[in-house]
């Protein structure tokens, strides 16, 4: 055993760091660690509308099991993976495309910049709102009318009431919301490359291209680790998006993770359950954070 | 080392509290709200009131400020909108911080019930109320196992919208009353461009609330869901979308998106309550009407669903001020003032005969309905409705034959158990 010999000093010095931290640690325990505790618990319990007042029996995991056995919950793991990757796949390439375009210098690149940012602030029980009225199948939803207008489809094209149109109208609606932040941080990270080794790169006569991808990307590389996994945990964990467009349907084809979560515990008050179904969110995501922390680390050395 | 195991420890907890946020966490955030109940609950001069209605209803809340005056009980109001108060509800039975009486949806009583938060007003409701003027389905729907869990607050039920303007512009002399004289109307709308028929059939009790009067028109219920009454109910949908009489884009309406295609004009029938009189009166540009519900042939009995609020009292030490209150509510001359200002449904026979409001052209239908409105099933109804409305959409957007769909329902909601 190694001895400490620490001088009062350093306790003193030490005693006023925990201080420091003392908030954040009590706020953390408070708001994130007791709650998740209290689900992880949960959800090894028998916790339904009899049980809620009373005695809840342990279970083990009869919740999981249960939940992994029926099709709406495996239809919404498929459901949430699929909305999460497609979105993030386009999210990335439209807000890095901005991106760029936005960090050359001309006059009102800062205001489209700015405008851009728009779509991010719009509170999503109005934009989700807006969507569903666009995508409206009959002939008063106004993609559909300017679709036809233009001649690229000649039937209006039911969005939200087929279960593929309503996943792809939903995705739409969530790339459309997702790009402006995509964008702030990618473009944020442009500007703070430097210049000189893209003007060397000039003077070596590398093409456009070959200097977007054996410079900037590279260059760029934990900024977008850190952009796919904000992204990442942004877009897996929507629920006002879904809620106010489908409501997870039509038959359940939309439903998601947390939308089935919400259901289990809210409407049929089957806590236990939902709390299973949000751990389950929880596990995927963990293992999406610890990726990112293992590249982030990587990076660091 | 130790340091790094720190830095992913707290960043993995950020990560998971990303994810709890919006699964089942939540319990944290009403425990403020509501900490002055437990004070107040022992003294009796005071009760608190959980309402799903906001004080934009000045008639309801000035009925309060009477009671008030009139007893001297102070009643603190909380307001939530009826989604999060289901939800609200919950998270308070975990932090024991209930309210003392509750605006609950008739069709959420029996949920409250099985948490074991209610109290049991029977013994008070058989000596004290004159039960004799209330209409029967509103009775037994505050009722649970024969128990009384409540008392009436608002009463509702459906009727049939139409868009008289449109009906005279395609020909259709009379409102039809049956489903066949209903597919016949839709047929001559159809030639005008518009839609008949419309209701909600998103993925929300709505769509379950507007189907109950053609489930039980047909001659099902809830236990009888594999039957060729079911499937006769299934084949009139089928009927309506494959004519084109009803838009498929109702799978993705609310009662409310679908109350909007009728004010705009785009559909010329529609399902919804008394509740969206005041919304249509003010927005519609055109003449309409109320009716009842069309059954499904010459001579078969009217039948439409029983929809309401009720007060529940919460099992605790405060029940007989919250009684007084519940008791004040359903006086016949504060009921008939707060349901005059906002379209309620009295739940008492009296209150309708007394008040000229009530005999209006458009308010008489849905008071004359209230004789023969049944209330919805209770047990285990979340999941009931859960069951209907995939077996309906399967047959309306077309991914199963009737038959089939019925089946299927009946097996699901007898494995329930």
């Amino acid at each position: 055993m190694k001895k400490h010999n620490y001088s009062v000093n350093t306790i003193k010095e030490k005693r006023a760091g925990y201080a420091f931290v003392l908030p954040a640690i009590i706020f953390l325990l408070l708001l994130v660690i007791y709650p998740l505790f209290y689900n992880i618990t949960m959800s090894f319990r028998d916790v339904t509308l009899q049980t809620f007042n009373g005695e809840q029996e342990f279970v083990g995991l009869q919740n999981y099991i249960d939940v992994l056995s029926m099709p709406v919950v495996r239809r919404a793991i498929f459901n949430t993976i699929f909305f999460t990757v497609v979105s993030l796949i386009f999210q990335f390439i439209i807000g890095f495309a901005l991106a760029l375009l936005f960090s050359q210098k001309y006059a009102l690149a800062k205001i489209s910049r700015g405008l851009l940012m728009v779509c991010w602030l719009i509170p999503v029980i109005v934009f989700a709102s807006i969507w569903k009225w666009i995508f409206a199948g009959d002939t008063s939803g106004i993609l559909n009318y300017i679709l036809m207008q233009i001649h690229v489809i000649d039937e209006p094209i039911s969005w939200l009431t087929t279960p593929n149109g309503a996943m792809a109208a939903l995705i739409i609606s969530n790339i459309w919301r997702g790009v402006p932040f995509n964008m702030l941080l990618l473009a944020t990270g442009i500007t703070t490359l430097p210049s000189d080794v893209f003007e060397a790169a000039v003077v070596d006569g590398a093409s456009k291209i070959q200097s977007f991808f054996k410079i900037t990307v590279p260059l760029l590389k934990p900024t977008i680790i850190s952009v796919i996994t904000l992204g990442f945990i942004n877009t897996f964990k929507v629920f006002d998006l879904i809620f106010v467009m489908t409501k997870g349907g039509p038959l359940d084809s939309t439903q998601i993770l947390a939308t089935e979560s919400y259901k289990m515990s809210f409407t049929n008050f089957e806590f236990g359950q939902g709390a299973a179904v949000a751990n389950i969110m929880l596990i995927l995501m963990l293992i999406v954070g610890f990726v990112n922390l293992k590249l982030t680390e990587k990076e660091g050395v | 080392m130790k340091r790094r195991f720190l830095s992913i420890f707290l960043a993995s907890v950020m990560v998971m509290g990303l994810a709890v946020g919006c699964g089942s966490s939540g319990t944290e955030s009403t425990d403020s709200g509501s900490e002055s109940s437990d004070e107040s609950s022992s003294d009796g001069k005071s009760i608190s009131l959980l309402l799903t209605y906001s004080e934009e209803k000045t008639e309801l809340y000035q009925c309060i400020d009477d009671f008030t005056a009139e007893t001297g009980i102070e009643v603190e109001v909380q307001y939530m909108p009826l989604e999060d108060s289901r939800r609200q509800i919950s998270t308070m039975v975990a932090s024991n911080s209930l309210p003392d009486v509750m605006d609950v949806d008739n069709t959420d009583t029996q949920n409250y019930v099985e948490m074991g938060i209610l109290a049991d007003l029977t013994d008070r409701v058989e000596s004290e109320i004159e039960t004799d003027q209330y209409y029967e389905g509103v009775l037994e729907s505050q009722q649970v196992d024969g128990k009384y869990y409540g008392l009436p607050f608002t009463a509702n039920n459906l009727c049939l919208y139409y868009n008289q303007d449109l009906l005279t512009q395609a020909g259709v002399t009379e409102v039809p009353t049956t489903w066949d004289e209903l597919l016949a109307a839709c047929e001559q709308l159809k030639a005008i461009g518009v839609y008949g028929f419309g209701v909600a059939g998103n993925q929300s009790t709505d769509t379950t609330f507007q189907m109950w009067p053609f489930i039980w028109g047909a001659g099902a219920d809830e236990t009888s869901i594999d039957s060729d009454a079911t499937v006769e109910m299934l084949e009139f949908y089928q009927t309506l979308v494959d004519n084109g009489y009803m838009s498929t884009e109702v799978v993705n309406y609310a009662s409310g998106d679908n109350a909007n295609q009728f004010t705009a004009g785009n559909t010329a029938m529609i399902i919804d309550g008394p509740w969206r009189l005041s919304s249509i009166q003010s927005d519609a540009s055109f003449e309409y009407g109320v009716a009842a519900i069309p059954v499904k042939e010459e001579g078969a009995e009217q039948i439409t669903v029983l929809g309401g609020h009720n007060f529940a009292i919460t099992d605790g030490d405060n029940v007989d001020a919250s009684w007084e209150f519940v008791k004040y509510m359903n006086q016949p001359e504060v009921m008939q003032k707060y349901s005059e200002a906002e379209n309620y449904i009295p739940s008492r026979r009296d209150v309708c005969e007394n008040s000229e409001y009530f005999k209006s052209d458009d308010l008489s239908t849905f008071v004359s309905a209230m004789e023969y409105a049944k209330p919805m099933p209770k047990k285990d109804y979340n999941s009931i409705s859960d069951i209907l409305i995939q077996m309906w959409q399967k047959v309306v957007l077309n991914q199963a034959e009737p038959a089939d769909a019925a089946k299927e329902a009946g097996e699901a909601i007898n494995a329930l158990e």
